[in-house]
C-alpha cells in the first residue's frame, strides 16, 4: 500500500487521472455514436472540449502552485523566515526539500547580516569621536611631515612629547625644532632621501628628565603625487632601562663567576705539576679549590635565590612561628663564629613573644645573615648586639656592631646585588655581594623593611622591621 | 719550565688573595723575581719605584683599576717600558682594541685562564738594551693575543 501510494502520490496519479479520464470520456461518446444516440462531428467536438477541460483544470492547479511559490519567494525577500515558511517534510517533494534547504540556509545568511549589523552599530557608537580625537587618545606621538619635515599633522601625545598642550601650534613647524633634537639626529629624522620605512632612536634631555624616544617613519602616498612621511614616536625609556639593569646584573654575575673559577682552574692547573711542589702546597692547593668550589656553589645558591624572588616566582611559605624559637636557632647558628673571633655576643629579647605568620626559613636566613656579617666586619674582641622590640602590628631586629662601619658614600648601595665594599679591610672577608640584597628581598616580601645606620670605624646597625600580620 | 737567564722583575696586581698567590707562586718557580700589591693604588706606587719588567694585572681592582693603573705606568712611571698583561673576570665589557692600542698590552686574559700561558707571555719581556726573547706558548686556550 505504502508503494502504491507513493506512486499515486508521487509519481503517475494526474497522468493517468488525466489518461482514464480522457478514456472514460473518448469511451463514453464512442459508444453514444456507436448507438446512434449523437452525430460524429459532435463526438469530435466533445473530445476537444473535455481534452481543452482537462488542461485548463491543470493550468489552474499549476497557477495554485506557483501562486504558492511567489508567495514562498516574496516572504524570502520580505526575510520572513519564521518556522511557518518550512514545507511541512510529510508531503514534501524534491523542489519542497530544495525549498526548505535554501530557507535555512537563508535564515542563517539573516543571522550573520544582523550580527554585522550590529556589529557595525556597535563600532560606529564606540567611535563616534572624529580620527583626530582617536589619535588624541594614543599614548605614541603620532606626526606627519612633507618632504623639507614641516609639521603638516600632530597628535596630542606628540605635542605632549615636545612639551606643548595644542598639537594645532605645532602645524607648519620643523619636525627636529619641535623634538628639540641635536644636529646629527635632526639630519636622520629629515633624511628624505630614502621613501622606504626608516626608524631612529635619541635620547632627550631637560633639566629635570632624561628620555629615550624612538621613532618609526612610513611613507605615505596622498595621492597628490607627493610623498608624506608619518612619524610614530614612543618613549622607550622604560625599556632600555630594564634593559641597561639586566646587562648590568649579567655582567656583575659573570665577574663573580669568573673568580672562583679562575682560583680552581690555576690551583688545579699547578696540581698537575705535581712533582714541582711539596705534598704540603699540594694540600693547600686542593683546600683552595674545595673552598672556591663552595663560594662558587653559594653564589649559584643565592644568585637563583633572589632572581626567583625578585621575579615573583619564590612564594613565601608562611606559617604560625614562635619566633622565640626562630631567634634562639639563628642565634646558636652564629655562635662559632663569634667565639672565633673572640666577639661579645649579647642577644636582648622582649619577655614575651606573640605568635606570628611568617616564612620560618626565610626570615632565619635573612637573620643569619645580618648576624654573620656583623661577625665578620667586626675586628676581633669586638661587641655584636642581637636586639628584638615587639610592637602591636610588628616585630623589629636589631643588630649593632662595633664593626670597621661603612664610608657614607657606599651606604646607598650595600643593599645593591654584588656589592662589595672598596675598604681594605673587606677584601680579604669572603663573600659574594648577595647576602644583604637577599635579605632585604626576605623583609620586602613579608612586606616589610631594612635599614642601615653606620659610622665609619666606629660600626654600623642594621634593623629589619616586620608586620606580625604579613600573611593576612 | 725554562728559567730565563736574566731575572726579570715581575709586578702582580690583583685583589683575590687565592689567585695572587698562585700567580706569584708560578712565576717565581719560572725564575722572575716577583712582587704583589692588593690595589691600584698600591701597584702603582711600586711601579713608580722599582722598573718591573712585566707587570700582570687585574682589571677590576680597589681604588685604582688596571686599566687606570697601566696607563700611569706608561704614562709616568720608571716601569713605562714593562711588557704589560691584563686579567679580567670582565669579557665582552671590555674595549679591548682601545687598550691594545692605547697601552700597548701584549695580551689581555679572561678568567679562568691557563697559568703555563700566563708565563709563556710574561717570559716575551726582556731587559732593557737586550734582544727580544720569544717563548712558544705551551698549551691552548682561551688566551688573546693581542700584541
Amino acid at each position: 500500500m505504502k508503494l502504491l501510494s507513493a506512486f499515486t502520490t508521487r509519481v503517475a496519479f494526474w497522468p493517468l487521472l488525466i489518461q482514464f479520464g480522457t478514456l472514460l470520456a473518448t469511451g463514453s461518446l464512442a459508444f453514444s455514436a456507436g448507438r446512434g444516440y449523437i452525430d460524429s462531428n459532435f463526438i469530435v467536438l466533445g473530445v476537444v472540449a473535455i481534452v481543452g477541460l482537462i488542461g485548463l483544470l491543470l493550468l489552474n492547479v499549476q497557477i495554485v502552485k506557483l501562486s504558492a511559490w511567489e508567495r514562498r519567494i516574496a516572504a524570502l525577500a520580505d526575510v520572513a523566515m519564521d518556522e511557518d515558511s518550512l514545507i511541512a517534510s510529510s508531503g514534501s517533494t524534491p523542489a519542497d526539500f530544495g525549498w526548505n534547504r535554501l530557507l535555512e540556509q537563508g535564515k542563517r545568511w539573516c543571522a550573520v547580516a544582523e550580527l554585522e549589523h550590529s556589529l557595525a552599530a556597535t563600532l560606529s557608537q564606540a567611535c563616534s569621536g572624529s580620527t583626530s580625537q582617536l589619535l588624541d587618545a594614543l599614548p605614541e606621538g603620532v606626526a606627519a611631515v612633507d618632504q623639507a619635515g614641516t609639521i603638516t599633522y600632530a597628535n596630542g601625545g606628540f605635542a605632549a612629547m615636545c612639551g606643548r598642550t595644542n598639537p594645532a601650534d605645532q602645524l607648519s613647524q620643523s619636525l627636529a625644532n619641535e623634538l628639540g633634537v641635536e644636529d646629527t639626529v635632526a639630519q636622520l629624522l629629515n633624511d628624505a632621501t630614502g621613501i622606504q620605512q626608516t626608524v631612529v632612536e635619541w635620547g632627550m634631555k631637560t633639566a629635570t628628565s632624561s628620555r629615550t624616544l624612538r621613532g618609526e617613519r612610513r611613507p605615505v602616498d596622498t595621492g597628490d603625487g607627493r610623498t608624506r612621511f608619518v612619524w610614530a614616536i614612543r618613549d622607550v625609556s622604560q625599556q632600555r632601562l630594564a634593559e641597561s639593569m639586566r646587562e648590568k646584573f649579567l655582567a656583575a654575575a659573570t665577574h663573580e663567576f669568573r673568580t672562583p673559577l679562575a682560583n680552581i682552574r690555576a690551583y688545579s692547573e699547578s696540581l698537575d705539576m705535581s712533582d714541582e711542589y711539596d705534598a704540603e702546597s699540594r694540600k693547600r692547593f686542593y683546600n683552595v679549590i674545595q673552598s672556591e668550589s663552595v663560594r662558587l656553589s653559594q653564589l649559584v645558591d643565592d644568585l637563583l635565590d633572589i632572581t626567583r624572588m625578585q621575579a615573583g616566582g619564590l612564594a613565601l611559605d608562611y606559617r604560625e612561628t614562635d619566633l622565640g624559637r626562630l631567634i634562639e636557632d639563628a642565634s646558636a647558628k652564629i655562635q662559632g663564629q663569634m667565639k672565633e673571633k673572640n666577639l661579645q655576643f649579647r642577644v636582648e629579647l622582649p619577655p614575651k613573644f606573640p605568635k606570628a605568620s611568617v616564612d620560618k626559613g626565610k626570615l632565619a636566613a635573612a637573620l643569619v645573615n645580618l648576624l654573620g656579617n656583623a661577625a665578620k666586619y667586626t675586628p676581633e674582641g669586638g661587641r655584636v648586639t642581637f636586639r628584638v622590640d615587639v610592637a602591636s602590628e610588628n616585630v623589629q631586629f636589631s643588630v649593632t656592631d662595633t664593626g670597621i662601619g661603612i664610608a657614607p658614600d657606599e651606604l646607598p648601595k650595600v643593599f645593591d646585588r654584588f656589592f662589595r665594599s672598596n675598604d681594605d679591610r673587606v677584601r680579604d672577608i669572603s663573600g659574594s655581594g648577595l647576602g644583604l640584597a637577599l635579605a632585604q628581598e626576605i623583609a620586602r616580601l613579608h612586606g616589610g623593611e631594612i635599614a642601615v645606620e653606620s659610622t665609619l670605624n666606629v660600626g654600623s646597625t642594621f634593623r629589619m622591621s616586620i608586620p606580625l600580620t604579613s600573611a593576612a | 719550565m725554562d728559567t730565563p737567564q736574566v731575572k726579570l722583575r715581575a709586578l702582580v696586581a690583583e685583589d683575590d688573595r687565592a689567585l695572587t698567590d698562585i700567580i706569584r707562586l708560578t712565576l717565581s718557580r719560572a725564575g722572575f723575581e716577583v712582587s704583589v700589591a692588593f690595589d691600584g693604588q698600591m701597584a702603582l706606587q711600586m711601579a713608580q719605584s722599582i722598573a718591573f719588567d712585566v707587570v700582570v694585572s687585574d682589571y677590576q681592582m680597589p681604588l685604582l683599576n688596571g686599566d687606570k693603573l697601566l696607563e700611569s705606568i706608561r704614562a709616568e712611571s720608571i716601569s713605562r717600558e714593562a711588557l704589560l698583561i691584563l686579567c679580567s673576570a670582565k669579557s665582552y665589557e671590555l674595549d679591548s682594541e682601545r687598550m691594545r692600542e692605547e697601552l700597548g698590552l701584549s695580551a689581555i686574559f679572561y678568567k679562568p685562564f691557563s697559568l703555563s700561558e700566563l708565563v709563556s707571555i710574561a717570559r716575551q719581556a726582556t731587559k732593557p738594551g737586550e734582544p727580544s726573547k720569544l717563548y712558544e706558548q705551551t698549551s691552548a686556550g682561551p688566551c688573546k693575543i693581542v700584541g
